[in-house]
């Protein structure tokens, strides 16, 4: 009578201990503040740049003007430029992430007209350029992070 | 006798130049890529009648009728320019696209059971989808001359477009893709957006689309003038109570949005297309070209830094930033060129964002610098590398095979499939042990599945999709594994493993991955059936 909810459990358990054993190339996730200071060495490229624009994303949240959101954006994508200059190259994967972290960010950073009234195609250029199937918002993570950042600055 | 001697020697040279020059061209003629395969192509690419397609393939009909006879019917050789494929290739790829005497769900339709227009397209009571349409004079009359048009005025070599199209839409205008991707350029919902955002993000600017038969309507080619008289193609008709609103501008009740997937009939329904769904994939290539070039158009032309742009010059955008050329020649890919770089580019554009390729391709190039890894010419060859034994850890589908079907064949297949990984460094021993433990899991659970007397067919199968999104997760350590020394590969296998990492992590990325590849198998197709160049461009997707 219990046999078959036994076995969908033990299968269940087996099935998670598969998953946890066999990791090939898991990156870390996030889970600490980064440091958005001074260009620098770092011992984990993609935890920083992480950091950093999980940082940002909370302050483009607060109250302040959007002009001055716009300038912290800008100080943080420098940082992380200034960043991954000084410290080696990443694998490849680990590069194109932090390619879509930051550049789905640029066209609101080198606007030189920034303005509010402009949210609607700032938001609508993360999909067009990076996710041409999404309808509403974007679903990648760096690319989810770089919508919120963007909604922060408009908001 | 001296002088004897030299007429013999003066007529044998001559005799020999005669000769040579002869074979040279007997041998040309034989071998001339622009003759050959040229004999048979109309044959290939025949056009059907209405009593050889019967009513369940020739429902354009009526709506076909209602179209002018500049785009339904047939063009003078004066109003085609020089270098336009002939119309046997677009009728050789819609007769090639899918089976045509039987339904398929990627044919959608506009009109319901009783003819009536619907706004979102459907797949008929049953959901199987519809028979192609049938290729009759004018159904690829208005395909082929919205393709030259459109490809003229606004500078787009069509010979390149084609085995992308035929990839993708087979030039139907009622092909419908998974994810919502409409009529002959299936266009998504982003590249709509694109026609209906104000131009360069600016507020003052016009909606792309707006800007666009502005520019248009200023050049002297016949193709513009053609297509600026036809204003159905280009003047929406927004319901009743309704405005039409630009991307982001409004949300409200009020606001018709022509990119949603509710109103996708808008780039399907005949007659206003395919001119309309033509046009805006013209528009959306021309936006990707900016990005990727700095080409911007005006007035017929393309223009760059203020100036008409003449062929050769550098280019700005992300090729004149990334310099692609000049390092892929440094790392000893010799013939590396403009245009390929640009094909790379734009057509990867479609399917995965023009970000994205641009990143792809810009972080290849830079690891084997930082590597200091040569790259060779053929390294660069989407029509000659093969990608497909990639597809392991590249396609769900081909994963899934091997764990949920019952055939210990198919299971064999997955387990030698997966020594591919051995190229790359990567645990061989380890990942198929994973398979193998895995596959009785999964084997259960199809068998609880399939024997559930509860359950219809559509629900067991519901049920199977669900499954199979719960076990692709054991592929994902192997991509992105894989992913992380993809570089080492030749380009087409790394954009290959690089695109379905970005729809791992994002269910919505859609695309294909490998899709270069199999736009370049369509090149190669379309040589071999229609001829060297006759329906494709001098040079693809290869140095």
């Amino acid at each position: 009578m219990y046999s078959r909810p036994i076995l969908a459990v033990l299968g269940s358990v087996s099935v998670v201990l598969l998953t946890s054993a066999f990791s090939f190339h898991a990156r870390t996730p996030f889970t600490g503040g980064g440091e958005a200071g001074p260009a620098m060495k770092v011992a984990d490229v993609v935890r920083s740049v992480d950091g950093s624009l999980n940082v940002l994303n909370r302050q483009v949240h607060s109250r302040m003007p959007a002009s001055a959101k716009v300038e912290i954006l800008k100080q943080t994508l420098s940082t992380i430029e200034e960043v991954r200059k000084q410290n080696s190259l990443q694998s490849v994967d680990k590069e194109v992430y932090l390619d879509y972290s930051t550049a789905s960010l640029e066209h609101v950073a080198t606007d030189s007209d920034f303005s509010v009234a402009k949210c609607p195609e700032y938001k609508a250029r993360v999909m067009i350029d990076f996710e041409p199937y999404a309808e509403h918002r974007p679903t990648h993570p760096a690319l989810k992070r770089s919508y919120e950042i963007i909604e922060g600055i408009c908001s | 006798m001296r002088h004897s001697s030299t007429s013999f020697w003066f007529s044998t040279f001559c005799c020999c130049v005669a000769f040579v020059g002869f074979g040279w061209y007997q041998i040309s003629l034989n071998e001339s890529p622009e003759t050959a395969g040229t004999a048979d192509f109309a044959s290939k690419g025949a056009l059907e009648t209405a009593e050889q397609c019967g009513p369940a393939r020739n429902y354009f009909a009526n709506d076909l009728k209602k179209m002018s006879a500049v785009y339904a019917g047939n063009r003078s050789r004066a109003q085609l320019g020089t270098n336009n494929p002939p119309k046997e290739c677009v009728s050789f790829i819609m007769q090639n696209f899918i089976p045509l005497n039987a339904k398929s769900g990627a044919i959608a339709q506009c009109r319901g059971a009783k003819g009536e227009l619907l706004s979102s397209p459907t797949k008929g009571a049953d959901s199987l989808g519809f028979q192609p349409p049938c290729t009759t004079e004018p159904y690829v009359n208005s395909v082929y001359n919205a393709l030259v048009d459109v490809g003229d005025c606004l500078n787009i070599p069509v010979k390149e477009l084609l085995p992308k199209l035929y990839n993708e839409s087979g030039l139907h205008v009622n092909t419908l893709g998974g994810g919502f991707d409409a009529g002959v350029g299936q266009l998504t919902v982003s590249a709509l957006k694109e026609v209906f955002v104000r131009y360069n993000m600016d507020v003052k600017q016009p909606s792309t689309l707006d800007w666009y038969m502005k520019e248009i309507a200023k050049s002297n080619k016949e193709s513009c003038k053609r297509i600026v008289a036809e204003k159905s193609a280009y003047t929406l008709e927004v319901p009743a109570g309704k405005k039409l609103c630009l991307v982001g501008e409004s949300e409200g009740a009020d606001c018709y949005t022509p990119w949603s997937s509710s109103n996708r009939c808008v780039v399907m329904t005949v007659p206003s297309n395919p001119l309309r769904n033509v046009l805006f994939t013209g528009i959306f290539y021309r936006t990707m070209l900016k990005n990727a070039t700095g080409l911007s158009y005006g007035a017929g032309s393309d223009i760059l830094n203020g100036r008409i742009y003449r062929e050769g010059e550098d280019l700005n955008g992300y090729m004149g930033k990334g310099n692609y050329v000049e390092r892929l020649r440094a790392l000893g890919a010799t013939h590396a060129n403009l245009n390929v770089i640009k094909q790379i580019l734009v057509s990867l554009g479609f399917n995965a964002g023009i970000q994205s390729g641009k990143i792809y391709l810009d972080n290849y190039i830079k690891q084997r610098e930082e590597k200091k890894k040569y790259i060779k010419n053929e390294d660069i060859d989407f029509q000659n590398v093969s990608t497909g034994k990639w597809a392991i850890v590249t396609n769900l589908p081909t994963f899934w095979r091997g764990l949920g079907s019952e055939e210990s064949v198919e299971f064999d297949k997955a387990m030698t499939s997966l020594e591919v990984l051995r190229e790359l460094g990567v645990d061989v021993v380890k990942a198929q042990k994973m398979y193998k433990d895995l596959r009785p899991h999964v084997q259960r659970e199809v068998k609880a599945i399939n024997g559930n007397a509860k359950l219809d067919e559509d629900s067991k199968q519901k049920k199977i999709n669900e499954l199979k999104v719960k076990y692709d997760k054991y592929r994902h350590p192997l991509l992105s594994a894989v992913f992380a020394k993809s570089d080492e590969l030749t380009l087409p296998e790394y954009m290959r493993i690089a695109h379905a990492y970005a729809i791992i992590t994002n269910p919505n990325a859609g695309g294909a991955p490998g899709y270069l590849s199999f736009v370049a198998s369509k090149h190669k197709q379309l040589e071999k059936e229609m001829g060297v160049k006759v329906c494709t461009a001098d040079q693809y997707l290869q140095f």
